[in-house]
């Protein structure tokens, strides 16, 4: 299973999903977070009812889950990495804290203070072969994870189950310029400097 | 007949002191109303939109104390994006022509601008208290104007607001003729102050009671303020980084020595932790301890504080604090009445925190203690149970279990039956946040049980339109209900419409409410205002109506949708 973007290698270790360890399927439920403006239905809890429930390798469209890709687009992310750390971390406004507690407690900018050199934190997202652009608003996102969440249901990118019909899914790469003007693969560097430099994103068919 | 005139009901008023004793007493009859109306003094309004700022002139003519509160709750938590509205500039406007004796404004969660606190230090020359929590929207400019032109300002508050600091010298702007300050609260501030203007200015206020300096003041400037203010009751520390057994710090410990009054204690953005001991002296008279800013203080250092601080009535402190450390806290602190545990880094599992055992010691330890925050790793029902029997007074329960949908660790069940104890134990209970592994069931205990209870946050939790009518139909007292990330759609939603109009307001996001359900409730309900949040760009103008809604917020109002609501805002 992989992210349906790709993203360079994360700077932080992610532990490998392996459903043979009970542990790590028992421990507590990842959550997909920032919601595409349809608001997906939480399918999440089709593949978390209780603590100890094996994950569906592949996804299957008639779980349950009607009508929402989305929601199916947040349960495979979800299994590729399975970490403790980034499931407080991929949900938006999560913990409940003050954003004067969270960074840097009093020393750092907030959040808002470092958007507000990138126009209000809002950049333009263009996709390859799509005419209209989106616009995101970085100040709602605080890792790689949620962002590539929202770009997933702004611009309805969803893997088709490789048994269903046998088509190929499309895979994607998502770059972004840089205030020096150059297009770098994103993912490349931690997050909190990636905000500051980002002016634009683009997401590009990925040539395999 | 009893004839009582006038003069002596206003009298007899004055005595009133709470907002909702002086609402029942105007309701009594017409000349009750109108005695009432005329000498009220302060006003209360928990919702910046549900008047306006013409409606409370109109009513009470006289006002000389205004507090406010805008944003929703959730903004708190970067819910609600920032031009979302609660601008502040309309009310002192109105205000500046209708009360020229207004000495008091407090806002919460409001937009305050530069122009809104200039116009405010020149329409009001009596003004005397400024207090601002959480608002944004202003820079030291705005505190300068307050500075320079409110000749007998006696409070300036300012709580964790977002300031821009344009490190200029605001400070200085306070005239050599000010000497009336009482509290003067720059903690929240990230800039630079002028020092010495800050040592003069506490030197030429006798009354000083309250002084919360930001980080940028360093232990030498503290030691002198201290020296000149030893009056003080309420300290906030700025940096406090000495080298242990100089000089510096014998002078810091023989000032703190000299400060016989002060109760309350919080700051210390830096510190060196082996000079703590510089404030031993002041320790066993503090009733209030706030480290909630100080990470810097852990482990035995942490501890060794507080076990000297036998008469703490509130402690905010960092969840690094660890559940050995609540055990000093229940076996010391034994008037202890509020406990607020935040977590230190957010972000990181494992070993650091706290968890059930640390509560349950301090509900063992502390038998006063009525309001609780309390940001953990893990919790269990039995904990839960415990704690709600050792603690029956709880006013204000908050736990944040820092998972999402974590169930009881012992148990893997829900945490249903642990939040039903506390509700059920805990009858005054005004104010609950819930978390961890929810079922409907806690709804429904909370719905029986939670008689007294005004406001009510829940988060990734329930399963069903069940859960939220459990709580609608239950709590006869709510006034303030928010939800995100739960099952509940247009049916919970729209099933007892009247219901909002006895609360202050409801939020819902991420749940399963449609566009149709925000519909049909406007429609029935012309005295809510019934707001749609998108703060994603739309590429459809008019979406479909079984869409669902990522974010609404419903406020009952007198006075129709709000004319500044920005365009990702819809009022239904």
């Amino acid at each position: 299973m992989e992210l349906q973007l790709g993203l360079a290698p994360p700077n932080h270790l992610i532990k490998g999903f392996d459903l043979n360890s009970p542990e790590e399927i028992m421990g507590p439920a990842k959550w997909a977070c920032v919601r595409g403006l349809c608001g997906g239905k939480r399918d999440f809890d089709e593949a978390f009812d209780g603590p100890i429930k094996t994950l569906p390798l592949l996804w299957k469209q008639d779980d349950g889950g009607d009508e929402d890709d989305d929601g199916a687009q947040m349960g495979l992310d979800d299994a590729h990495s399975f970490n403790q750390c980034n499931n407080r971390r991929s949900v938006v406004g999560w913990p409940p804290i003050k954003a004067s507690r969270k960074l840097g407690y009093g020393g750092g900018s907030t959040q808002r203070e470092e958007m507000d050199e990138s126009k209000g934190g809002y950049v333009k997202v263009m996709m390859e072969g799509v005419a209209i652009g989106r616009k995101v608003d970085l100040t709602v996102h605080d890792s790689y994870q949620t962002l590539t969440h929202t770009l997933n249901n702004m611009f309805g990118i969803y893997e088709k189950s490789g048994k269903e019909d046998g088509a190929k899914s499309p895979r994607y790469k998502l770059a972004y310029q840089d205030k020096e003007g150059d297009w770098m693969l994103v993912g490349d560097v931690p997050w909190g400097t990636f905000v500051q430099t980002v002016q634009r994103l683009k997401i590009q068919k990925r040539n395999d | 007949m009893m004839y009582f005139p006038e003069e002596v009901l206003e009298h007899v008023f004055d005595f009133l002191s709470s907002h909702r004793d002086r609402n029942a007493a105007s309701l009594v009859c017409k000349s009750w109303f109108k005695v009432e109306r005329w000498s009220r003094h302060k006003v209360f309004i928990g919702n910046c939109y549900a008047i306006t700022p013409e409606r409370l002139i109109k009513r009470f003519p006289k006002v000389r104390s205004l507090s406010l509160k805008g944003k929703p709750h959730f903004a708190d938590f970067n819910l609600v994006p920032h031009e979302w509205g609660g601008f502040v500039l309309p009310w002192i406007e109105a205000m500046a022509k209708s009360y020229p004796g207004l000495e008091e404004l407090r806002l919460k969660r409001m937009v305050v601008s530069d122009e809104s606190l200039e116009l405010l230090s020149r329409a009001f020359p009596n003004f005397k208290a400024l207090v601002l929590v959480s608002c944004e929207g202003f820079t030291t400019d705005g505190l300068a104007s307050i500075a320079a032109n409110c000749r007998f300002l006696r409070e300036l508050d300012l709580q964790e607001n977002d300031v821009d600091d344009h490190r200029g010298h605001w400070l200085c702007r306070f005239p050599d003729s000010c000497t009336s300050l009482v509290s003067l609260n720059f903690a929240c501030l990230k800039g630079e102050v002028n020092l010495g203007a800050l040592e003069r200015l506490v030197a030429r206020c006798p009354n000083l009671r309250s002084l919360r300096l930001n980080r940028s003041v360093p232990a030498e400037i503290l030691c002198k303020i201290l020296v000149k203010a030893p009056q003080l009751m309420d300290l906030g520390a700025g940096s406090c980084i000495l080298v242990p057994r100089s000089d510096s710090f014998t002078k810091l410990t023989s000032a703190f020595l000299n400060c016989a009054s002060v109760k309350s204690l919080s700051g210390f953005w830096e510190v060196t932790p082996r000079c703590l001991p510089a404030v031993y002296p002041i320790c066993s008279k503090l009733t209030s301890l706030n480290l909630s800013y100080a990470p810097a203080i852990q482990g035995n250092d942490l501890i060794k504080l507080i076990r000297h601080c036998q008469k703490l009535q509130r402690l905010w402190v960092l969840d690094c604090i660890g559940d050995k450390g609540l055990a000093v806290v229940a076996s010391t602190c034994k008037e202890l009445q509020e406990l607020r545990v935040f977590p230190s880094d957010p972000y990181v599992g494992g070993n650091a925190g706290v968890t059930e055992e640390g509560l349950v010691s301090v509900s063992i330890g502390c038998p006063k203690l009525h309001s609780l925050l309390y940001f953990c790793q893990q919790m269990t029902n039995a904990a839960l149970t415990t704690v709600a029997k050792n603690c029956p007074r709880f006013t204000r329960f908050r736990l944040c279990i820092l998972d999402p949908k974590r169930p009881d660790h012992m148990t893997s069940q829900p945490l249903d039956e642990g939040f039903g104890a506390i509700v059920q134990s805990c009858k005054d209970l005004r104010r609950l946040s819930l978390s961890g592994l929810l079922t409907d069931q806690v709804f429904l205990y909370i719905g029986m049980y939670a008689e007294r209870l005004e406001m009510l946050s829940i988060a990734f939790a329930g399963d069903s339109d069940k859960g939220m009518l459990y709580v609608l139909n239950g709590c006869k007292n709510l006034r303030k209900l928010e939800i995100r990330d739960c099952p509940f759609g247009d049916d919970a939603l729209l099933t007892d419409v009247g219901k909002y109009e006895t609360m202050r307001s409801l939020w819902m996001s991420s749940c399963d409410v449609t566009i149709r359900g925000c519909k049909v409730l406007a429609e029935k309900m012309p005295r809510l205002n019934v707001e749609i949040i998108n703060d994603k760009d739309l590429i459809e103008e008019t979406p479909d109506d079984n869409q669902k809604v990522e974010k609404m917020y419903v406020y009952r109002t007198l006075d129709g949708p709000r004319k500044d609501a920005p365009e990702f805002v819809w009022t239904m």
